[in-house]
Order: C-alpha cells, then sequence, then structure tokens
C-alpha cells in the first residue's frame, strides 16, 4: 500500500490539506454559528427562540448530501441574482459551497449541543450570579459559557469526529479531498487499495482530532 | 433622622403556585444586629431569607433593606443586593475558577473595582477566614469546610452591610462545621448585620441577639437566646427545642 502512497503522494497531501481545512473551518464558522442558536434555544423565548428552533428542525432534518446538492446545483439556478448581488464568486466555487453546507449541518448539532449544556448548569450557579450582582452579560460571559463549554465538549468532539468524515460527502460536488483523490486515483489504477489508503488518512485525522480534543478537555479537569 | 433598621418585613405573604409559603410574615432587624432564624423542615426558612435579597419575589406585604424597598425590578434588586450578601447551603462557589478568582470575579466586573485592588481585598478577606493557602485551588480541591469559608470570603468581597445565611453548616462534617461557625462568631463579634438560618443552637446562644422561630410559613417565636431557650412560649418551640439540642 506504500507503494500506492508514494506514487500519488502530492494528491493525498494535498486531499488530506482539503479535509483538514475543511474540517476546522466547518468546526470553528458552525461553532460561531451555533452559539447564538444555541443561546437562544436554551432561552426559548420570543421570536429568537422560535427562529432558532426552526433552524434546528429544518437542518438536522435535512440529509447532508440533500442540502450539498440543494446548495451546489440549486445556486446555479440563481447565477444571474447571486451574479448581480456579488456573491457569484462564492457560489460558483465548489469548495466555498460544500463548506457553506457543512456549516449550516454542523451549525444545528452544535446549536444542541450547547443547549443541553447551558440548560444543564444546576440552578445554584444561576443564583450565586444573582446574589453577586452579576450583570447579564458578565455572567454569561464569565460563567454561564465557560462552563456551559467544559460540559459540552464530549458531546461537541463526537460532532466534531463525525464532521471530519461527513466531508468525504464533498468529493461528490468535485472537490479533491481525501475521498475526491482516491476516487481520481481509482479511477487511475483501478486499484481499490486507493480507498484503503484514504481510510487510514481519516482514520490518523480522527486520532490527531481526539486528541486535541483531550488536551482541551484536561484543562477543564475542575468540570469532573 | 437616621434609620437604624436594616431589615423591615411588614406582613409579608409569598406564595408557590397555591401554596402559602410565607404567611404575613413581619420582622425588623437593626443595624448590627444578629439574628438567627430556626425551625422545623419545610418551615419557610429559606424562602424568608431568599426573600429578602429577592432571589424569591412575594406577592404581597413589604419588604425594605437598607432603606430599599423591594420591587421586582432589576434596578431596585441590584440594590438590595449589592447591601445584602447571600451565603448558600451548597456554597454555589463557581466550580471554573479557582477561590481567589471565584472572590475577584464580581469586584471587578460589577463593583469595577481595578485588578489589583480586587486583588488585595479578596486576599485580606481570605486571610481572615483563614484560606489564604488554598487561594488558588479549584473548589472541587477543597474540603466543605473550606468552600464554605471560600464563599463566605467571596461574599464579603462585595462589602454587603448584611449578611444572610442559609444553613451554612448543615452541608458539613462536625469539623467543617466548627470552623465555619468560627468565621461566622468573628463576623457576628465585628459588627456585622446578620441573619443565620441554622440548627446550631451553639452557635445562636453565643452569637445570636435574637431567635426567630418558624413554622408553617409562620413566625411563632421572636425571643433572646435566654428567654428562648429556658422559656419557649409555644409547645412546638419546646418540641423543635427538645429535638434538636436531644441529640
Ligand atoms: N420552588 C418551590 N416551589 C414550590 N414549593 C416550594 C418551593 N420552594 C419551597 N417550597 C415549599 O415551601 C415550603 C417552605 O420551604 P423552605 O425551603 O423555605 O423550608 P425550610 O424551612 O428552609 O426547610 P429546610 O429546613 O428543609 O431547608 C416547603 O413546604 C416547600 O415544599
Ligand atoms: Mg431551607
Amino acid at each position: 500500500m506504500l507503494d500506492l502512497w508514494f506514487d500519488y503522494k502530492d494528491l493525498w497531501l494535498s486531499g488530506l490539506k482539503v479535509t483538514a481545512s475543511l474540517t476546522l473551518l466547518a468546526i470553528l464558522l458552525g461553532f460561531v454559528l451555533a452559539l447564538p442558536i444555541g443561546v437562544a434555544r436554551a432561552r426559548n423565548r420570543g421570536l429568537s427562540g422560535v427562529l432558532a428552533y426552526g433552524y434546528v428542525i429544518f437542518f438536522r432534518g435535512m440529509p447532508l448530501l440533500v442540502l450539498l446538492f440543494l446548495v451546489y446545483y440549486g445556486a446555479g439556478e440563481f447565477s444571474r441574482d447571486l451574479r448581480s448581488l456579488g456573491l457569484w464568486w462564492f457560489f460558483r466555487d465548489a469548495y466555498y459551497c460544500g463548506l457553506l453546507a457543512l456549516v449550516l449541518n454542523t451549525a444545528a448539532y452544535q446549536a444542541e449541543i450547547i443547549r443541553g449544556s447551558l440548560n444543564g448548569i444546576p440552578s445554584s450557579i444561576r443564583e450565586a450570579n444573582a446574589a453577586l450582582n452579576l450583570t447579564r452579560w458578565t455572567a454569561f460571559r464569565r460563567v454561564l459559557f465557560p462552563i456551559a463549554i467544559a460540559r459540552a465538549l464530549p458531546g461537541l468532539g463526537n460532532e466534531f469526529i463525525l464532521l471530519l468524515k461527513a466531508t468525504s460527502l464533498l468529493a461528490i460536488i468535485t472537490i479533491f479531498d481525501l475521498m475526491g483523490q482516491a476516487r481520481f486515483i481509482f479511477s487511475e489504477t483501478f486499484d481499490l487499495r486507493a480507498y484503503y489508503v484514504a481510510a487510514l488518512h481519516y482514520l490518523v485525522l480522527v486520532l490527531v482530532l481526539e486528541w486535541l480534543l483531550r488536551r482541551i478537555e484536561r484543562r477543564n479537569a475542575w468540570a469532573a | 433622622m437616621a434609620d437604624t433598621r436594616a431589615i423591615s418585613i411588614q406582613a409579608l405573604n409569598k406564595y408557590y403556585g397555591s401554596f402559602h409559603a410565607l404567611k404575613n410574615v413581619t420582622l425588623t432587624v437593626e443595624k448590627g444586629e444578629r439574628i438567627v432564624i430556626c425551625g422545623p423542615s419545610g418551615s419557610g426558612k429559606s424562602t424568608l431569607i431568599r426573600c429578602i435579597n429577592g432571589l424569591e419575589d412575594h406577592q404581597s406585604g413589604s419588604l425594605t433593606v437598607d432603606g430599599v424597598t423591594l420591587s421586582d425590578e432589576a434596578a431596585v434588586l441590584r440594590q438590595v443586593r449589592a447591601r445584602a450578601g447571600m451565603v448558600f447551603q451548597h456554597f454555589n462557589l463557581y466550580p471554573h475558577l479557582s477561590v481567589l478568582d471565584n472572590c475577584t470575579l464580581s469586584p471587578t466586573c460589577t463593583l469595577r473595582l481595578d485588578k489589583a485592588t480586587a486583588r488585595r481585598q479578596a486576599m485580606e478577606l481570605l486571610s481572615r477566614v483563614g484560606m489564604v493557602d488554598h487561594a488558588g485551588k479549584f473548589p472541587s480541591q477543597l474540603s466543605g469546610g473550606q468552600q464554605q469559608r471560600a464563599a463566605i470570603a467571596r461574599s464579603l468581597c462585595m462589602m454587603p452591610d448584611i449578611m444572610l445565611f442559609d444553613e451554612p453548616t448543615s452541608a458539613l462534617d462536625p469539623e467543617s462545621i466548627g470552623e465555619v461557625l468560627d468565621v461566622m462568631t468573628d463576623l457576628a463579634r465585628d459588627g456585622m448585620t446578620m441573619v443565620c438560618v441554622t440548627h446550631e443552637m451553639g452557635f445562636a446562644r453565643k452569637a445570636a441577639d435574637r431567635i426567630v422561630f418558624m413554622d408553617a410559613g409562620q413566625i411563632l417565636e421572636i425571643n433572646t437566646p435566654e428567654a428562648f431557650f429556658a422559656t419557649p412560649e409555644t409547645d412546638r418551640a419546646r418540641t423543635f427545642i427538645n429535638q434538636v439540642i436531644g441529640h
């Protein structure tokens, strides 16, 4: 199998880079989007609560592959409008479309994880916030948020690993991530081992991600 | 005319849904006075003390703390909570912050003290409760008694005029109870206005100016410790005293 890797070393490395960058960006941008949605879900009041609930229902209910096609091929339908809005550079690029689909999808899952851990914060903590006169913003930023994230880490880690593997779907819309490269190499060689090599790459990435998550979790030893 | 009343409670009524938890409670606490509230489980002690700093709302009657009459307005609640610090049965420390950070969070964020001042003040108060050596530790690394002393220091860091304690020692082992009661006795000696819900009758005898006995949402007796223990006025109080002293 090593020969297959060395013969196509550049392709594998570039696939690795694309998969890693897609995963990392989707995790980060997804988290940024998930945070306000998760907070609105936890508050569960007013318009923001309804919108957040709608978001989660919609994007958790839609298979990632369907979402991917809707974003990538669907955008083509509106190319004229998107051009006039100055957004065409984004939607004509498979990488950006794929990333957008991943972000929209993972944000729904991450929001639910954040909601759960916010709601799980014991009421004694909120009482301390009140008794100490913390403003709502300080209470959130310095107390509720760090505690919620620490409690959410195991769940978020799980979601990140699922997301990493879900990036392989993007090969279908012509992205040359690990899976895309494996498909290309297979089409050149008809050597099924190409997919084993891809699988090993994913395994390594998962192990690296797990190692990173464990390091972060260890910094929150107090949460145990 | 200077108002000498720290807390004035007039005909306070509190309902949880249809359950009448506080019935026409009237109580005045003078500045510098130490009050112990006792009574059987479910009699409304926690409810009363939590009403005083607005952690629970009330349905009728009035409640004035240092001249501020409680309402459900956020600004009023903030004023009342700035005057009355609270110590909880289960400490309620922030698990993700060191003892020192627990003590400086609100002083820096709410009182807007600069970091150095807040730390200096926190270290002074931590030394007062015997916790200087543990300032860098997280709550999970401390015994119950140490956590409660840290929680008392955290509350004192907000420079309250009044301290409210809700069964501060009932989650502790006997040795820790002593540590915490020593700190509270020290505070009492220092002239802090205190309202303590506690079953520690030794502390009540030693530190309290008056004892308030509650049962079923009502105040049945208010008396000096000597009179309360020697000649309780009601049968309920007599039974209660026999129970807590009897073991
Ligand atoms: N959040 C709540 N909702 C409904 N009922 C409540 C609530 N909190 C307290 N109660 C009821 O109000 C009554 C008084 O409760 P409270 O906690 O004030 O008693 P307590 O005197 O502090 O008792 P303990 O010694 O067990 O702490 C109890 O009957 C209790 O069941
Ligand atoms: Mg109680």
